[in-house]
């Protein structure tokens, strides 16, 4: 009896052998996508742009003949040479195609690219601004994760340059492949507060289905050098990407959040004021902040409760700093006070975008029994209308 | 107390016995649940189990009083019919237990493969796993009752890391009408815990060594509450938009953050948990089949054949399910409570010489 059950046992751990044999591919045989950009096209199209493994170290050779095909399926492409072909760097290659929807554009790919499209890679999903502020965001992430299985943890951008261009512009650096540098880029600048949480695209999508709070992406723009913007007032990051005073081999700026109201994009909000987003949100992660000519330490978390109280709604934020380096120029009471005008002059932002950002709506639906009660109530109206109270409490050690 | 070493292996295999029935109970719940109650409910389909979990401690309990009166010395034509009627029960739940098992790998472990080959390979599986006999069978269901939840609550937990509540408000999800539909959909989900009711076989000694009802109850309950907890796990992960968004079966059952996917080897393990607790209850469920067709027809056929009298049916129920859709077929599982609650009712007021 034991030898059955050892034999049993040993059929049930043999099981999961058999999970390689119902349709493996070759790696060979896939073209990895890494970053997808999508731009509006001429009568209503779009330009799904992508960018991909070659396999291969050596880059392609930008010129051709002018009997060879091109990869574009439209003489009006995005292709940076004069020939047509996409020019990538080694081991990276670009690819476009037009038509009428997102879907259609990666079919077209698929289709005359000699390899299997495979999303599961993908690190970036790039929209452009029209696109987002047209309400077609869900419908275009949707066909991109459940028909390609697109990877649910890629981050969505949106820009207000070519979405095309900004992929192309994206290059691996430092040493690293390309895949690692967006991935260590999107910690690090999450790390800093500039840029808000929960971008991924598969909570983007759950977010712009919800109606108990708003989606949020990473907001980007790519800086030419030319015409850069100086920097007035305090705030380093209180600017928006794109024309900020600096020079890198890095081109494009990671900066802010592209707000959402619904499928529909209403606003943007600086990197100053993403990070007092996170705050609000109880997300926040820095541990050093400049305020004035003053270094802090941000001692421990932040106690961040949001509530709903008489319609009003209520923010009240406990943080305590440490005095690293230079003068103090502000009192407790003063840096609680400043703290307060400005978690309050975002909620009122946010509320004249229309954007549930700071996840007022899951409080709000904790007073109704089932959902077709909470649908009949008008959120979106009594949001905009309710009076924000915020009190701060700057503890300075 | 048991006393003597008999008695003491004769409690263990009732407590394996009464294992395997609690691991397929909980299994049940989380398959109906994932499969009914929360395209119904939506993120309240976790409040419409507690009837089924009450019902399968009935069951239990009945069944202990069934067992301890003992079995006819010559079977009537009513008591024939009865076993076999509960024979198809069992192999009916192990049919949709292997389509639960066909939904889920085909949504996650083998997206491209085409879905006859993969109900093959479960219910060939079964089969195997069956053939090794119940004791066996029972008792690796035994040796894993720790190990299975324990697996499951830590890699649940894992998904749920970071992720805030967003699906527990409202509370009853679609409203209660829908939870009270829900909940009668549910009752089927008790059926395998008449695994109890299957024939003792010598493991388990005479009549008189049955041990006591809440010995059944409580194991079965706490499978019960297993698959339930896993239920809750589904809500949590997500707001009941995505839920109203998922239209395949295999999806639902899928424990993962919408806010926050964590793929890897957590969530592959966690899915190959899940998929031991669907099989293990599948292989118990045949065995209870088996079982229950040779008391029937023990003189027509041998104890080799009864296996397949289990395996037959369930087969063709699983290729008929995959044929006609398995989203579509899962509407006719609350029939299951129909077969259930006649069994129990008669157990309980037939007379010993026809009951079961």
């Amino acid at each position: 009896m034991p030898r059955r059950a050892l034999l049993l046992s040993l059929l049930f751990l043999l099981l999961p052998l058999l999970t390689a044999c119902g349709g493996g591919q070759e790696i060979e045989s896939c073209l990895f996508v890494l970053a997808l950009g999508i731009d509006p096209a001429p009568n209503g199209s779009l330009t799904v742009t992508v960018k991909a493994l070659s396999g291969s170290m050596d880059a392609p050779e930008s010129g051709h003949d002018a009997s060879s095909p091109e990869i574009s399926n439209l003489p009006e492409t995005n292709a940076s040479s004069e020939t047509g072909l996409e020019t990538s760097e080694p081991g990276y290659i670009t690819l476009s195609a037009t038509a009428t929807s997102c879907l259609r554009a990666l079919s077209l790919l698929s289709a005359t690219t000699p390899r299997t499209l495979n999303l599961s890679q993908l690190r970036e999903v790039v929209v452009n601004r029209t696109l987002a502020e047209s309400g077609a965001t869900l419908t275009l992430l949707r066909e991109v994760y459940s028909i390609f299985r697109a990877n649910g943890a890629a981050t969505v951008v949106v820009t207000p340059d070519n979405a095309g261009d900004f992929i192309r512009a994206q290059h691996a650096s430092l040493g690293v492949r390309l895949s690692q540098h967006l991935d260590v880029l999107f910690d690090h600048f999450a790390e800093l507060d500039t840029i808000p949480p929960d971008t991924t695209l598969s909570s983007v999508i759950a977010a712009m289905e919800s109606t108990t709070f708003d989606a949020t992406a990473v907001y980007a723009a790519t800086n030419d050098f030319v015409n850069t913007l100086m920097l007035a007032g305090d705030e380093d990051l209180g600017r928006l990407p794109g024309h900020l005073p600096r020079t890198a081999p890095f081109q494009n700026e990671y900066l802010g959040t592209a707000l959402f109201s619904g499928p529909t994009m209403t606003g943007v909000l600086t990197g100053e004021e993403t990070s007092l987003l996170n705050l609000i949100n109880g997300n926040s992660s820095s541990q050093m902040t400049i305020i004035g000519g003053a270094q802090f330490k941000v001692n421990a978390r932040p106690r961040v409760r949001r509530s709903i109280d008489g319609g009003a709604l209520r923010v009240s934020v406990s943080i305590s700093f440490t005095h690293i380096a230079g003068d103090e120029e502000q009192t407790e009471p003063e840096l609680a006070a400043e703290l307060e005008r400005g978690a309050s002059a975002l909620l009122a932002r946010l509320q004249a975008a229309g954007s549930d950002a700071a996840r007022f709506g899951q409080i709000a639906v904790r007073g109704f029994a089932d959902i077709p009660s909470w649908e009949a109530y008008d959120w979106p109206a009594a949001y905009r209308s309710a009076p924000v109270r915020v009190t701060a409490r700057v503890r300075v050690l | 107390m048991p006393s003597t070493v008999y008695e003491q292996r004769t409690r263990a295999a009732w407590r394996t016995r009464a294992c395997a029935a609690g691991i397929a109970t909980g299994a049940m719940i989380f398959s109906v649940g994932a499969g009914i109650a929360v395209p119904i409910s939506l993120n309240a389909a976790q409040w419409a189990a507690p009837p089924a979990l009450a019902l399968s401690a009935l069951i239990a309990w009945q069944a202990q009083r069934a067992q301890r009166r003992g079995a006819a010395s010559r079977e009537s034509i009513l008591s024939r019919a009865l076993w076999i009627a509960l024979g198809a029960t069992l192999a009916l739940c192990a049919a949709f237990l292997a389509c639960a098992q066909i939904s889920l790998a085909e949504r996650t472990l083998l997206p491209q493969a085409r879905i006859y080959w993969i109900a093959m390979i479960v219910v060939v599986s079964a089969a195997v796993c069956a053939r090794c006999g119940m004791e066996p069978v029972c008792r690796l269901c035994f040796a894993t009752r720790y190990i299975l939840p324990a697996l499951l609550g830590t890699l649940g937990a894992k998904a749920l890391q970071k992720g805030s509540p967003f699906g527990l408000f409202p509370l009853l999800g679609s409203g209660a009408g829908p939870l009270l539909l829900s909940a009668v959909c549910m009752l089927c989900a008790a059926a395998p815990a008449l695994l109890l009711f299957a024939p003792a076989g010598g493991e388990c000694g005479g009549p008189e060594l049955t041990p006591p009802a809440r010995f059944f109850v409580l194991r079965v309950l706490a499978g019960g509450v297993a698959g339930t907890l896993l239920l809750f796990s589904l809500t949590l992960c997500n707001t009941y938009h995505s839920l109203l968004s998922q239209d395949v079966w295999g999806e639902r059952m899928l424990v993962t953050c919408t806010h926050e996917p964590r793929i890897g080897i957590p969530q592959m393990a966690l899915i190959l948990t899940q998929m031991l607790g669907l099989g293990l209850a599948t292989a118990a469920l045949l065995c209870g089949a088996g079982r229950c067709t040779l008391r029937a027809v023990k003189r027509l056929w041998g104890p080799r054949a009864s296996l397949a009298a289990g395996v037959i049916p369930m087969a063709i129920a699983v290729y008929a399910m995959v044929s006609y859709g398995l989203d579509r077929t899962l509407y006719a599982a609350p029939l299951l409570a129909v077969p259930e609650i006649i069994i129990l009712l008669l157990s309980s007021f037939l007379k010993p010489r026809e009951a079961i």
